[in-house]
This record gives C-alpha cells, sequence and structure tokens, in this order.
C-alpha cells in the first residue's frame, strides 16, 4: 500500500477560483496532513464547494497552486485522479444502472485489479450496508441509499485522499453511525478525508483538524484543540453537587470565577481562566470547604462550539 | 498509486473493455428491450429487402443477380436511418442527461485517459444502435453476395459510412456539451446535423462541392450507386448525374478518389470535433480551439473552398456539367452570371464561418481579467498568443485577410480562364465585396469583446435584421429600390450582393451594357452607395476599436499594475 512518503496531502498556496466578478476562494492557503480528517465549515456561499471542486480537479483556480500528495493539480490530474476519492454534495447515480453494475463501471475506470473486481464491489456494497441491494437498480434506491451507494464508489480504488462534500446529509441516524465509524476507520489507516458539512455535532465526533470559511476566506484552520484554545483562553468547568452549592458559589466568588448556577438540577458551570495543572487545586478545595462533589469536569470546545465563537468574534 | 486494489494503467487497460463503454451495455443491451428492437429491425430489414428484391425480380423481370443489387439501396437507407439519426440523437440525450445530472463529473476524476473516455461514450452511447445496425448486415451481405458486388467496394463504402457516422456522433457529443437538457440536446444537435450535413452540401450543387463530402453521398454515387443504378437511373436522370459526377472528384488540378477526398474531409471535421470535446472534457470553460487552430481552420476552410471551385471556373467540361445543368434554374444567362453566384456564396461563406470562428474564441472580459490576473501571479505581464483570455484579434485579422486571398485567388483564375469575359474594373468595384466582408468580420469581433456573445447578438440583430426586414418591405411592396439600399446599409445581406453584382458588371462590360443582375435605380449611384456603406463600416470599426483599445490598455493597468 502507498503513503504519501512526507509529503502533506493537500496543500493550497493562494488559490483563488473567481466567477465573473465574484470572488468564491480568496488566496486561500492551506496544509492538510496525511492521516488527517478535516472538517470544512462555514455558511451556504462561502466557497466549500468551490474549494473541493478544485482540490478534485473539476475546476481550475483562478490562479495560485494546488498540489495534492505533492502533485500538482494542474500539470498532473492523472496521477491525482488516482489518488483520490471525491463525494458531491447530493450525488447522482446511474438510474438504468444495477447497483453492481455500477460499482463494477467504476472499479474498470479505476483500473481495478480484474481478479479482484468482483471481490471489490462486493466488499464495498458490505461496508455501506448495501449487499440486499446488489441487484437493485440504483435509481430505485431511496435519498440515503443512493448518498451510500456513491460513497462505495468513492472508496472502491481505496483512495488516500477523499473529499466529501455534505456526506451524511441524507442519511438516517443508523447510517450516520455507520458513517462515523467508517470515517474513523479511515482515518485509523491513514486516509486523508476533508469533510465538508453543515451537521457541525457531526463534525466533533471524527474530524482533527478544521476550517471555517466565510464568504471565500479561510478564517480559522487547525487541529480543534489548537484552534479552542485559541479563541478561548478561559476552560469551561462543570461541577455537579449534591450538597454546599451556597458554599461552592462564595468559594468560586472569591477566587474572582464568574458561574452560572442551576440550583434545580445542582449544576455549576464556570469559565476557568487557569491553567490544567490548577484544577486538582481548585477540586480540593472545594471538598475541604464542606461541598460534595458528584462530577468535575471539563467541557471540551466542539465545532458548534468553535464556529459560533469565532462568527462572533467576527461579528464584533 | 493509491491502493493494493488498483493496477498499473496501462496494462489494465489492455487487459480490461473500455469502462464507459461497459456503463453503456450493461445499461442499453437489456435483454428484454433488445428483444423488441431486435423483432422490430429484422422485420423491417427482411421486408425492405424482399419486398425490393421481390418486386424487381418478378415483376420487372430482372435478373435475380441485379435484383438482389438493387435491394441493397433500401438497406443502406434503413442502416442511415439507424446509425446517423437515431445514434446521433442518442448521443446527444445521453450525453447531455449525464452532463446535466453531474454524472460526467464521477468520469473526469477517474485515471482514464480524456481520449479513453471521449471513446468510450462515442462508442458506448450508441451501442444499441449499432448492434441493430450489425443485424442489417446478413442482408447486406446476401444481397452483395447474390448481387456479385465487389466486396471491396462495399469495404471502402463502409468505411467512408462509418467515417460520416462518427462526424455525426461527434457533433452530438459537441453540442450535448454546451447544452444541458437533454431534449434541447437532441433538438440542437438534429439542427445542427440537419444543417451542417443536409443543408450546407446543397451548396456543393453551385460548385462548392466540398461540402457534400461531409455525407457519404459522394462515395455512395461514385462507389455503390453504379452498381445499383440499371433499374434507377432509367427512371431517375438525377441519379443518372450524380454517378457521372462523382466517379472523380477534381480538386485544384488533382483528380481524386471521391472515397479518399471524403475521408480527408471527414477526417479533418473528425479531428476538429475531437478536439473540440476533449479541450472541453479538460475544463468546461475551455473555447473550443486554440486560436491558432482556429486559424489552421480557417485556412484549411479556405484552401478547401477555392480548390472545389477551381476546376470549375478553369475547365469547360466541368463548368458545363455543373453550371449548365442548372442554367435554367438560375437564370444563369451567361458565364458572368455563374461568377457572380461564385463570389457571393464565396464571400458569404467566408463572412459567415469567419464571424463563427471569431465567435469560438474571443474571450469574455472574465476571461481577460482571470488570464492578466494569473498572469501577473506567475510575475508575467503579457498573457500568450493562444492563451484563451488572450483577444481574438490575431484571428479576425487572419481571417479577414484569408478572405482576401481566396477572393483574389478566385478572380486570378476567372480573369485568365476562356469561360469568363472580364475586363479590368475600377479599384472601388474590385476591392469593394472583400472589404465590406473584412469591415464586418473586425465590426463581429469588436462587438463580440466589448459586448459579449448575448448583447452582441442582440445588436446585430437590431442593426442587420431590422434594416433588412424594411428593406425586403420597401421593395417588395413599395418598390423603393434606392430608398431600400440606404435604409438597409448596416445589413450586409442585401449589401454583399450589391457590391458583388457591381463588380461582375463592372468587369464583364463596363458601363455600357448590363447584365440585369440590378435594377437601373441602382445602377446610377451605386458608387456612391458602396461607398456610403463601406465607410459606416470602417467609422464603427474605428470608433470600436478606439473603445476595444482602451479597455485593454485600463484592465492591463487595473490587473498587472
Amino acid at each position: 500500500m502507498m503513503t504519501l512518503s512526507g509529503q502533506p496531502a493537500i496543500r493550497t498556496v493562494d488559490m483563488r477560483v473567481d466567477y465573473d466578478d465574484l470572488t468564491a476562494v480568496h488566496d486561500l492557503n492551506l496544509t492538510i496532513e496525511p492521516g488527517e480528517v478535516f472538517g470544512l465549515i462555514g455558511p451556504n456561499g462561502a466557497g466549500k464547494t468551490s474549494t473541493l471542486r478544485v482540490l478534485g480537479t473539476l475546476q481550475q483556480p483562478t490562479y495560485g497552486q494546488v498540489h495534492i500528495a505533492g502533485y500538482d493539480v494542474e500539470e498532473h490530474p492523472a496521477e491525482i485522479h488516482r489518488l483520490l476519492g471525491f463525494m458531491p454534495d447530493a450525488p447522482p447515480v446511474y438510474d438504468d444502472l444495477k447497483c453492481w453494475e455500477m460499482l463494477d463501471v467504476f472499479a474498470r475506470a479505476y483500473f481495478v485489479d480484474r481478479r479482484q473486481r468482483r471481490k471489490r464491489v462486493d466488499q464495498c456494497l458490505a461496508d455501506v450496508e448495501l449487499t440486499a441491494k446488489r441487484n437493485v437498480l440504483a435509481g430505485t434506491l431511496s435519498r440515503g441509499m443512493k448518498q451510500r451507494l456513491i460513497l462505495a464508489k468513492t472508496l472502491l480504488h481505496d483512495p488516500l485522499v477523499l473529499l466529501l462534500d455534505e456526506p451524511a446529509s441524507g442519511l438516517d441516524p443508523m447510517a450516520r453511525i455507520e458513517f462515523r465509524h467508517l470515517m474513523r476507520n479511515l482515518a485509523a489507516r491513514g486516509r486523508t478525508v476533508i469533510v465538508s458539512s453543515h451537521i457541525l455535532s457531526e463534525l466533533s465526533d471524527f474530524c482533527t483538524s478544521i476550517g471555517i470559511m466565510e464568504k471565500g476566506l479561510l478564517v480559522e484552520s487547525g487541529r480543534i484543540e489548537q484552534i479552542a484554545s485559541r479563541i478561548n483562553s478561559h476552560r469551561k468547568l462543570i461541577i455537579e453537587v449534591t450538597a454546599g452549592m451556597d458554599i461552592a458559589q462564595r468559594l468560586l466568588g472569591e477566587r474572582g470565577i464568574v458561574v452560572s448556577v442551576d440550583a434545580a438540577i445542582g449544576r455549576i458551570i464556570l469559565e476557568f481562566p487557569g491553567t490544567e495543572a490548577e484544577l486538582p487545586g481548585l477540586l480540593a478545595a472545594l471538598v475541604t470547604g464542606g461541598v460534595s462533589v458528584k462530577a468535575f469536569y471539563e467541557k471540551k470546545m466542539g465545532v458548534e462550539d468553535i464556529l459560533l465563537r469565532v462568527g462572533a468574534r467576527r461579528v464584533s | 498509486m493509491s491502493g493494493h486494489v488498483v493496477d498499473s494503467p496501462p496494462a489494465a487497460a489492455a487487459a480490461t473493455l473500455n469502462a464507459i463503454w461497459v456503463k453503456s451495455a450493461y445499461a442499453r443491451l437489456r435483454p428484454r428491450a433488445m428483444l423488441a428492437w431486435l423483432v422490430i429491425v429484422l422485420s423491417v430489414a427482411a421486408f425492405l429487402y424482399l419486398v425490393v428484391y421481390l418486386v424487381t425480380a418478378e415483376h420487372r423481370y430482372l435478373q435475380h443477380e441485379q435484383a438482389a443489387k438493387t435491394a441493397l439501396l433500401p438497406l443502406i437507407i434503413l442502416q442511415a436511418f439507424i446509425l446517423m439519426v437515431m445514434g446521433t440523437a442518442t448521443v446527444a440525450s445521453g450525453f447531455a442527461r449525464e452532463r446535466g445530472a453531474e454524472l460526467l463529473d464521477y468520469h473526469r476524476l477517474t485515471p482514464m485517459s480524456p481520449s479513453s473516455k471521449i471513446l468510450g461514450f462515442l462508442f458506448g452511447l450508441p451501442v444499441r444502435e449499432y448492434l441493430l445496425f450489425a443485424l442489417t448486415l446478413p442482408f447486406v451481405g446476401y444481397a452483395a453476395m447474390r448481387g456479385d458486388l465487389s466486396p471491396w467496394k462495399l469495404l471502402l463504402f463502409y468505411a467512408v459510412f462509418f467515417c460520416s457516422t462518427w462526424v455525426y456522433h461527434m457533433t452530438a457529443l459537441v453540442a450535448a456539451m454546451c447544452v444541458k437538457r437533454p431534449w434541447s440536446a437532441q433538438a440542437i444537435t438534429l439542427g445542427m446535423v440537419a444543417g451542417l450535413y443536409l443543408v450546407l452540401p446543397q451548396l456543393g450543387r453551385i460548385g462548392f462541392t466540398i461540402f457534400e463530402f461531409l455525407t457519404v453521398r459522394p462515395t455512395f454515387y461514385g462507389m455503390v450507386a453504379g452498381e445499383v443504378s440499371d433499374v434507377t437511373a432509367r427512371r431517375n436522370p438525377f441519379f443518372e448525374y450524380q454517378i457521372q459526377r462523382w466517379q472523380q472528384v477534381e480538386f485544384f488540378n488533382l483528380s481524386l478518389s471521391p472515397v479518399l477526398f471524403s475521408l480527408l474531409v471527414e477526417g479533418f471535421v473528425l479531428l476538429s470535433l475531437f478536439l473540440v470535446v476533449h479541450r472541453k472534457w479538460r475544463n468546461e470553460q475551455h473555447h473550443p480551439f486554440p486560436k491558432l487552430y482556429a486559424i489552421f481552420c480557417g485556412l484549411v476552410v479556405h484552401v478547401v473552398l477555392v480548390g472545389s471551385i477551381w476546376p470549375f471556373i478553369t475547365r469547360l467540361e466541368k463548368y458545363n456539367l455543373l453550371y449548365g445543368r442548372m442554367r435554367g434554374a438560375l437564370r444563369l444567362d451567361s458565364s458572368m452570371h455563374a461568377l457572380l453566384l461564385i463570389l457571393f456564396v464565396l464571400l458569404a461563406v467566408c463572412g459567415v464561418g469567419g464571424g463563427v470562428l471569431i465567435q469560438l474564441v474571443s474571450p469574455t472580459i472574465q476571461t481577460m481579467r482571470s488570464g492578466l490576473r494569473r498572469a501577473r501571479k506567475i510575475g508575467s505581464r503579457r498573457l500568450s498568443f493562444n492563451s484563451d483570455a488572450a483577444s481574438a484579434l490575431p484571428v479576425a485579422l487572419a481571417v479577414s485577410g484569408l478572405t482576401f486571398v481566396s477572393y483574389s485567388a478566385i478572380l486570378a483564375v476567372a480573369s485568365h480562364s476562356s469561360l469568363f469575359d472580364m475586363q479590368p474594373t475600377s479599384w472601388l468595384a474590385h476591392w469593394a465585396p472583400p472589404l465590406l466582408i473584412g469591415l464586418l468580420l473586425m465590426f463581429v469581433f469588436l462587438l463580440s469583446e466589448l459586448l459579449g456573445v448575448k448583447v452582441m447578438a442582440f445588436t446585430l440583430f437590431v442593426l442587420w435584421m431590422i434594416p433588412f426586414f424594411v428593406q425586403v418591405i420597401l421593395l417588395g411592396a413599395f418598390g423603393r429600390e434606392v430608398l431600400a439600399v440606404y435604409v438597409g446599409l448596416t445589413s450586409p445581406f442585401l449589401d454583399l450582393y450589391l457590391v458583388c453584382a457591381n463588380f461582375v458588371e463592372h468587369a464583364h462590360t463596363g458601363d455600357a451594357v448590363t447584365l440585369d443582375i440590378m435594377p437601373a435605380s441602382w445602377r446610377t449611384g451605386i458608387d456612391a452607395m458602396i461607398l456610403s456603406m463601406l465607410s459606416l463600416y470602417a467609422a464603427a470599426v474605428l470608433a470600436l476599436g478606439g473603445l476595444w483599445w482602451r479597455r485593454h490598455t485600463n484592465l492591463r493597468r487595473v490587473e498587472l499594475g
């Protein structure tokens, strides 16, 4: 199996995409390392799909350099096509082909070894839970099933880099769970995945890094925890107490910490300005002060929180 | 290479069928649907063969060999219908459907080469039609064997037949590349096929035989029709005339086989269409041709136009074969009438063809801007000549220049030919026709780059068609001949006739005797009319040229700094 041998999986330098007088992507500089699951998020019209189409060689940038696994997209499209799997938003299927036929066609198109083709087709159908629909015309499938079929097509040639535009939008809850497992599995096998999605809670589950786009600009990018610490110096702590709520509020107030309290369920939410090493001290102070602590934990920032925080920051 | 499941492409490509062809075969060769088509085509082919064979053999007392050969004709028509009509419609709608549904993107992303993808669509989409065609072959084979028809001739005929078919199918791919909706693509393709391969070949009747070679007709008449003509020719003199006409192709002073000439012409068209699809496949925003190829296309078209008309203006027997036959139909009283027709059609074709070429390679303002931005980014201060973002000015100048050369060549040959009674004319009368076309081409080029295609088309409609309509009303209803010319001064239709007719009248007789090719009222003030129209277009070209220059300079200053 081939690896990317030290090259970034994806690297763009000053990538710009213009449509007539509109600039969809404005001088994008992005580096994604192998094995990352990168979530590309942003509102409609932010330039996500244009970015994915350029990375997928479906569209030429107005200017700028784009490298996939070290190959320039304009100079070596054929090499890139062998490495790349692309799944568009609301992917169409061949209505007049059976599921296995459609996968067989693309297995041939990707030069999947003749002896392994049938096995590979069946394996991919199984991966997306469509084995039962093997001999059904693709046009008769539901939207979610069509999406799974195209996901199977995207995985057929075992690509090193996957570009997925809203891959989970048509999936039912069970299929979404399967999809999350699949993403984690791909990451574990060293595949690089870029996922554009509106469903932010899902991205948190499997993305290792994210990029936030707005009006064609990449306003934030990097590993989720790095971005979180960059945009928020305070830790969000949750303390659940069974007794001593008043004491807890007083002790925290003495340290200058602003808290919000839900007395009915005995929960205190607070923004802790200290470091991770100071957390045991805070817990000890509460316990020795007479507070019965049931739970004491830090709430990690999710993609949703980051997006909201970045959005608020940009508005302000 | 990505995964362990993937072969190295060249080895794999050799070992496997074209994936896109396989896709069509899966979808279009399902046994249940095929069975119905099989029954229909076999029945129709059997009926056609038997009815012609039996009627000619039993009722017209022909020998069985001749009857068998005669039955070939309807079978060839059936084959042409299957591959050229049904196949072309299928290619257009199938390709447009895939493009409209964005299924083409999947194929754009596979590591197959663009050429093999195009070939996959070209031969895959009409796969059912090829199979139906194959079903008619036993009847053709039997008829050929029974009729003792030369297999070599039949083979050559089918070589050209398939070449024509592929030209039609490639035309369909080109049309479908530009239109997303399947039904629109089908209609536009059939319109294009009818225009390019049915209407345009009619120009062959007045000497521009090159257009007839876009079809299989010359090869059919030259190679096959002679064999089956015993029956038909006696009843149809046109058939006999065509057989006589297409035994050899005259091109300049050469005599070529119609098969060779057809293959050359269709090969060039096929190559050009393939280039268009290939470029559009790589990037839908690309112009159909690079600019250098557009100039090459213009050159080829001019050479074949002049080369195909050449024998008819240099050799009496060829002239008589063509123009002698149409004397009555087109009121060609003298060879100068024929010359007028030749010049008019030549310049009209040069004008329309040149305008289309310019249009195809003219960049929009956005394309120019993107190109300049890209140039700035890589540290260059200029666009390459062949770049889509570069101006189409060189192409406009080249096709205008080629029009002057072709016109001059035709006149030089005609003036040395004993067929035409020509004498020197004034500078204005001599050069007004190509000058008008040159100015019109520059006008179209400037409008196209300044306004874009849609606004240009509307502007041309207002400037050319509305005056033309008024002109027709003034001429037809009120007989206001002089007023009609001045009203329609911006419309090139009558203008072109006027400048050509003026030249022919001057070349033939000076000012004394007329050929009766224009009203007497035009003759008196014709120089003023021609000068007015040329001045009007020259002024428009200068004014638009100024605007174009200013816009270019501004754009370069803004984008390149």
